[in-house]
């Protein structure tokens, strides 16, 4: 198999293969990690729903969205020479909406640790038998996880976004039972939708669905462990199959056909995942000095700034080293440019993720001093 | 238990520590506050400096900075007008000092306790900040060519530092919007490294001349500038990514501040800016300085190149269709220009329009030459009769003219010259100059005795005086009084004469300007040559297009600027050079109006030739010219009114607008039928874009009276042989086989092998597109004596049974007729001697009417249709418009009630739900 391949391709191979494994081993390490703390994990997610904070800020938020909502549908459906071209940029493009998302990470992120400090639970939690990268972690996903959730109900306005049809599907319905209620259906698979691909998709979709409930119930480790296998294991089989299912077969499980381009939707929401996550590690990270909530967030809504302040300068010559890096560092200009359009610029992913991992370590860094001074 | 150092000052502050300590705590606290009134002080001082222009530039800042610091350090001076920078330095060095007690203090902390764990966190972390900033580095790269600190470019090892990225862009739209075509990439990498200038000028023109007249802006108009603006950005992004160093500057004439902008950019770049002044429309800049090696001597110099590209030729503006889109609720729609690279697919984005200004930076403007037989019908000529206005739409579109006068008018006849304007200019310079010099030698020989003369009055005694002036004087005694009023009257003659010879000094450096911008070598060797055909050979040698224009007819009712066709023909010497014009493959645009002559001219006089056999020459490649004049049903009631007697009446007519939109075949005579399977020509498109593309209130009419018919008719000597074995092999009648499918001839000569020489001779094979571009509106008849008389109307008159001209080209008949044809053929095999090259193909267009470009502006559809025959005959297809790749905003299809359901229920239901839950979590919390 590889004997076409050059000593070069083969050192090449080698060492793609070596990162592979490291990328694994560290991500069964912090899985395992992860495991150990999931009940940190739990109430630190938890403890949103259980404070008013997440509902103001679902409300602020999604009134937010919902006027943004307003004028992209309104755009989409005007008359004359007025719409917008790309309807996720104006949604989640536009100086208004990143005036509010800016104070978000800080609110979400202000009590992480500042909260414990002050009320001096910081000390019992460093006393469970966890390390302090895991507590780190588990803070961490708690609020990125509550970050998604925030950003959830949004999914609701892509339909009328994308001007979608009524779903329509290659699949047969036969009648099973039919009594004067009820009408049970079954699906007849025909022959040219049966493929790997469409199996592998809704054998992943089922596997998701099933590892969901099994996470439901208070159940022993090995079924934990179980369910949490069906459904990453699943969720990788789904969108696996599913994008080779929707770009090779020629017939169909499910399709919703939609007038406007979708792909600029999924690379909106990869951008504002990944953005959300780097500026929640800022504020996590900022959190861990203070023990002052509100000085927390007014801290971290300073650094923000950094990624936002240079949106609201347009100069005269956009080009040139200085307008390259305010490019670099503006979130927002990168929504506007690039995710909002359907384009992925690694430059942004790595800025990112760098700095995400970045101010994750040095909050670790950060409890951890705690035990030297 | 060790304490922390917050708890170990607090501890000893408690305990009462010793003095020394209080005093450290009071002296560090002290630092800390003069570290934070430096900075608080720095920023007041760094917002005044801003104001007083200092930090204008890195250079202004070191010098101002250093002159403050020479004045208080050496020269001991404390001025005020340094005083920011006194506030600046002072709080910058208040800073530092802060800064670096903390850092002492910093390294002691960390020194002195748990040095082990502390210090490793510490490189930990500077590794860990190394590698952040090293990976994104490595991501985006850095630039910093054209940067510079205190006036010195960032360099390193005498080269500016850049450092290329490592980044890829991922498109993920559906049809890969944002990636450029293969051929484009391509073309782009080699261009890496160079830097060009783009400039979006929105002057709030979009269709350049018309809005001032009837056109008037609305928000369809702003709405495409925008959306323009913002596809020029997309472009210069996705070039930008492949290494391209572009600068976009946007200027709005209409925005505060603009202007400014625009001086400062075009301060030293002269060039742009003349373009950018000469623009009539919106239009987009390409500005670039390039080293190259036609200096004097072939040295190496600077040069600027300017390309321009008008928003219409990057996106056309389509505002009929954005009026009806959407089923009449209107969208804006846009129209992607520019053609593809052969065998590329056409991006539909207007890439290759913009493309290619980018790629042909450098390009030559292509020269038109227009040859004409007298001065007053060049480009300079008067209005009733000049080409002025032509001049400057070509000129303004990036083209040459030059004007080729071909005949002299003398006493009796006109004698064949060959000369272009500026030869004539300096002719006349020279004789100017002469008679300028000649009054100024006078004038300075009696400035020079004038002056003798008031030195004669001011120095001499009375006595000399009055002997010397005895004759002028007639025997009255010479008085002082009377000396100084000679004086006075001396020196007003020589203030006199003093402006006269400044005026005249002036007159003679402006001649001597003009004359030595000509390329006087040149134009003398030009002048010494006395082979007409040599001499006009040459001059068209450096013309890429030749336009021959001949206007004929203007108003057949009164008369006025009608022209006799025989005027316009050409020497045997003049044919002959443009028959070699034409067998280098070289293009020809002829603009012949008809040649009908009122019934009671006799013919043309001595030294004048009816026919100098262009049409001939124009005919073996296919163009035949009809051999009437097109009169339309509105002009019936002008002659009726005309022969009422009044002077004037009649004489305006309005004609119908030409036709773009016709049956394929329409507008020949029965048996004379045409190709129906051919798309309709390049041309043809481009114009119906061109006249329906303003709205519908704002149709662009083109107009053109007494103009003549124009056909395509395939060659004799080719298609007669082949015609008569294709008919015979299909056994179909040869009339009409013009319109024979080419599809059906290729089946035939892949059959029959032996006519393949034929099929490759036989023009019409190639004829892409059907000849025809332009047609007369179908109220409009063909007469061979469209002039009024007191015995005839022209009317529309059937043809008798028996008239010879019966299905043929020239038979009389209702309209419409074809007036414009344009073909590309290869020229006829009998031009050529034996082993001369004979080109491929060749393009050739003609407009049966020689009127319309006169004046001294041509109106906005008239401009286009000479810009687009340009082009088209320039081989520049890209350039011409074309509307089949469009561009409009997504819309979404929702009725007014799913609407507000939609709104309603997202909109406002989600934030609801949220309320909702939220209520009912704070109710069960209160649960005991």
């Amino acid at each position: 198999m590889f004997a076409d391949f050059s000593f070069n391709d083969k050192l090449m191979l080698g060492l793609l293969g070596a990162i592979l494994l490291v990328v694994l081993g560290v991500v069964l390490f912090l899985g395992a990690g992860l495991f150990q703390a999931r009940s940190l994990l739990r109430r630190e997610f938890a403890a949103y729903f259980v404070s008013p904070i997440a509902y103001v800020v679902l409300f602020v938020f999604l009134c937010a969205t919902g006027i943004r909502f307003y004028i992209t549908l309104d755009l989409l459906t005007a008359k004359g020479p007025k719409g917008t071209e790309w309807p996720m940029q104006t949604m989640y493009a536009e100086t208004p909406f990143w005036m509010l998302f800016l104070f978000i990470p800080p609110l979400l992120t202000m009590r992480l640790f500042a909260e414990e400090r002050g009320s001096g639970t910081l000390e019992m939690l460093m006393t469970a038998p966890l390390r302090d990268w895991q507590v780190v972690l588990c803070k961490y996903l708690g609020c990125l996880a509550f970050y998604v959730t925030l950003w959830l109900p949004t999914l609701v306005y892509l339909p009328a976004l994308m001007g979608a049809s009524a779903p329509t599907s290659d699949l047969q319905w036969r009648t099973v039972w039919e009594t004067d209620w009820i009408n049970v259906k079954l699906p007849i698979w025909p022959q040219e939708a049966l493929t790997n691909y469409s199996l592998l998709f809704v054998g992943g979709l089922a596997g998701v669905i099933l590892g969901l409930i099994l996470l439901w119930f208070r159940v022993g480790t090995t079924l934990r462990l179980f369910s949490l296998l069906l459904l990453f294991g699943g969720a990788a089989a789904a969108i696996t199959g599913g994008v080779l299912h929707y770009t090779r077969d020629t017939a169909h499980v499910l399709m919703i056909p939609v007038a406007l381009d979708p792909y600029p939707v999924l690379a909106t929401y990869l951008g504002l995942f990944l953005a959300g996550a780097m500026l929640l590690a800022l504020g996590l990270f900022v959190s861990s000095l203070v023990r002052n909530q509100l000085l927390a967030a007014l801290i971290a809504l300073a650094l923000s700034l950094v990624f936002f302040a240079a949106a609201f300068w347009w100069p005269d010559v956009e080009t040139g080293p200085l307008q390259q890096a305010r490019y670099f560092f503006t979130v927002p200009l990168h929504f506007e440019r690039t995710f909002t359009r359907g384009l992925i610029d690694t430059q942004h992913v790595v800025l990112y993720a760098s700095l995400t991992l970045f101010c994750l370590f040095l909050t670790v860094r950060s409890l951890e001093s705690r035990r030297w001074q | 238990m060790a304490m922390t150092p917050t708890q170990g000052s607090t501890a000893r502050r408690l305990s009462g520590e010793s003095g020394v300590w209080r005093i450290w705590y009071r002296l560090h606290f002290l630092i800390r506050f003069l570290g934070l009134t430096g900075l608080l002080v720095g920023v007041i001082g760094l917002v005044l400096a801003w104001r007083e222009g200092l930090l204008a530039t890195w250079q202004t800042c070191y010098d101002t900075s250093q002159t403050a610091v020479d004045d208080l350090l050496i020269l001991g001076r404390l001025k005020k007008e340094f005083l920011t920078v006194y506030l600046v330095l002072g709080s910058g060095l208040a800073i530092a000092f802060a800064l670096l007690i903390e850092l002492l203090l910093g390294l002691g902390a960390l020194l002195g306790r748990r040095s082990a764990l502390g210090f490793s966190a510490v490189l930990q972390i500077v590794l860990a900040t190394v590698l952040l900033i090293a990976v994104n580095i490595y991501s985006v790269g850095i630039d910093f060519s054209g940067l510079s600190v205190f006036g010195r470019p960032i360099e390193w090892e005498g080269k500016p530092i850049k450092l290329d990225g490592h980044h890829a862009r991922f498109d993920w739209t559906r049809d890969h919007r944002f990636t450029l075509p293969d051929d484009v990439r391509e073309q782009m990498e080699k261009l890496k490294g160079e830097k060009t200038t783009i400039v979006v000028y929105n002057m709030d023109k979009m269709f350049g001349a018309i809005k001032d007249k009837s056109y008037k802006s609305d928000y369809y108009d702003e709405a495409a500038e925008k959306v323009i603006a913002a596809k020029v950005k997309d472009l210069v992004e996705q070039f930008g990514v492949l290494g391209q160093r572009f600068e976009v500057v946007e200027i709005e004439t209409k925005k505060e501040g603009d202007k400014e902008k625009l001086d400062k950019l075009t301060e030293k770049s002269p060039a742009l800016r003349q373009a950018i002044d000469a623009a009539k429309e919106n239009s987009i800049f390409f500005h670039a300085k390039r080293v190259v090696k036609d200096g004097p001597e072939g040295k190496e110099q600077v040069r600027e190149f300017v390309q321009r590209l008008s928003f219409n030729e990057f996106y056309r503006f389509d505002k009929t269709a954005s009026e009806k889109a959407d089923g009449g609720k209107g969208n804006l729609v846009l129209l992607a220009q520019g053609e593809a690279a052969p065998g590329s697919p056409p991006s539909g984005r207007g890439i290759e329009a913009f493309a290619r200004k980018i790629f042909n930076m450098e390009e030559k403007r292509p020269r038109v030459g227009i040859a004409v037989v007298h001065e007053y019908l060049t480009t300079r000529g008067p209005n009733e009769y000049g080409l002025a206005g032509l001049k400057e739409s070509l000129t303004t579109n990036g083209f040459e003219v030059r004007d080729v006068i071909l005949k002299r008018p003398g006493p009796g006849t006109w004698t064949p010259v060959v000369y272009t304007y500026d030869e004539n200019k300096l002719a006349r310079l020279e004789q100017q100059l002469k008679v300028v010099e000649l009054l100024i030698v006078n004038q300075e020989r009696a400035e020079k005795e004038i002056k003798e003369e008031r030195t004669h009055w001011e120095k001499d005694t009375l006595e000399v005086l009055q002997q010397a002036y005895a004759r002028e004087l007639r025997g009255r005694k010479l008085t002082e009084k009377m000396r100084k009023e000679a004086l006075e009257d001396i020196d007003e003659q020589l203030a006199s004469l003093k402006d006269v010879l400044e005026k005249n000094r002036s007159t003679r450096d402006t001649l001597r300007d003009q004359r030595d911008k000509l390329d006087v070598d040149a134009l003398l060797e030009q002048q010494r040559m006395s082979d007409l055909q040599a001499k006009m050979t040459q001059l068209l040698a450096d013309c890429d297009l030749l336009i021959v224009p001949r206007a004929t007819l203007s108003n057949v009712i009164d008369g006025t600027r009608n022209v006799p066709p025989w005027l316009h023909g050409m020497d045997a010497a003049q044919m002959a050079a443009i028959r070699e014009f034409l067998k280098a493959g070289k293009p020809v645009l002829a603009l012949f109006g008809p040649d009908n002559e009122p019934p009671d001219e006799r013919g043309p006089p001595a030294g004048f030739t009816a026919n100098d056999g262009l049409e001939d020459l124009l005919g073996q490649l296919g163009i035949k010219f009809g051999k009437q004049t097109v009169l339309f049903d509105a002009e019936s009631e002008a002659f009726g009114a005309a022969r009422s007697g009044l002077l004037s009446a009649g004489a305006d007519v309005q004609v119908p607008p030409l036709e773009f939109n016709w049956k394929p075949g329409e507008g020949r005579p029965q048996g004379q039928l045409a190709a129906t399977d051919t798309p309709p020509h390049p041309l043809r498109t481009a114009m119906d874009l061109e006249t329906r593309t303003l709205g519908k209130n704002h149709a662009l009419e083109l107009r053109l009276r007494h103009p003549r018919p124009v056909y395509y008719k395939v060659p004799e000597d080719k298609s007669s042989i082949f015609l008569a074995q294709l008919s015979q092999a299909v056994q179909v009648n040869p009339l009409g086989l013009d319109g024979f499918a080419t599809a059906a001839r290729i089946a035939l000569v892949s059959e029959n092998p032996e006519l393949t020489d034929l099929y490759r001779a036989y023009p019409v094979s190639k004829q892409r597109f059907e000849p025809e571009f332009l047609m007369t509106s179908k109220e409009s008849w063909n007469d061979d004596q469209p002039f009024p008389t007191s015995k005839r109307i022209p009317t529309y008159e059937r043809p008798k049974p028996d008239d010879p001209n019966r299905a043929t080209l020239d038979a009389k008949r209702r309209g419409p007729f074809p007036i414009g044809v344009a073909v590309e053929t290869a020229p006829p095999a009998q031009w050529y001697d034996a082993g001369e090259t004979r080109p491929k193909s060749m393009r050739v267009a003609a407009i049966g009417e020689g009127w319309f470009l006169v004046g001294t502006e041509l109106s906005p559809a008239k401009e286009r249709l000479v810009l687009d025959t340009v082009n088209w005959l320039l081989g520049r297809d890209d350039a011409l418009p074309r509307g089949d790749h469009s561009w409009s905003y997504p819309r979404v299809d929702l009725n007014e009630n799913d609407k507000t359901l939609w709104l309603l229920g997202a909109g406002l239901g989600l934030p609801l739900l949220c309320v909702y839950f939220g209520t009912v979590m704070w109710l069960a919390r209160r649960v005991r």
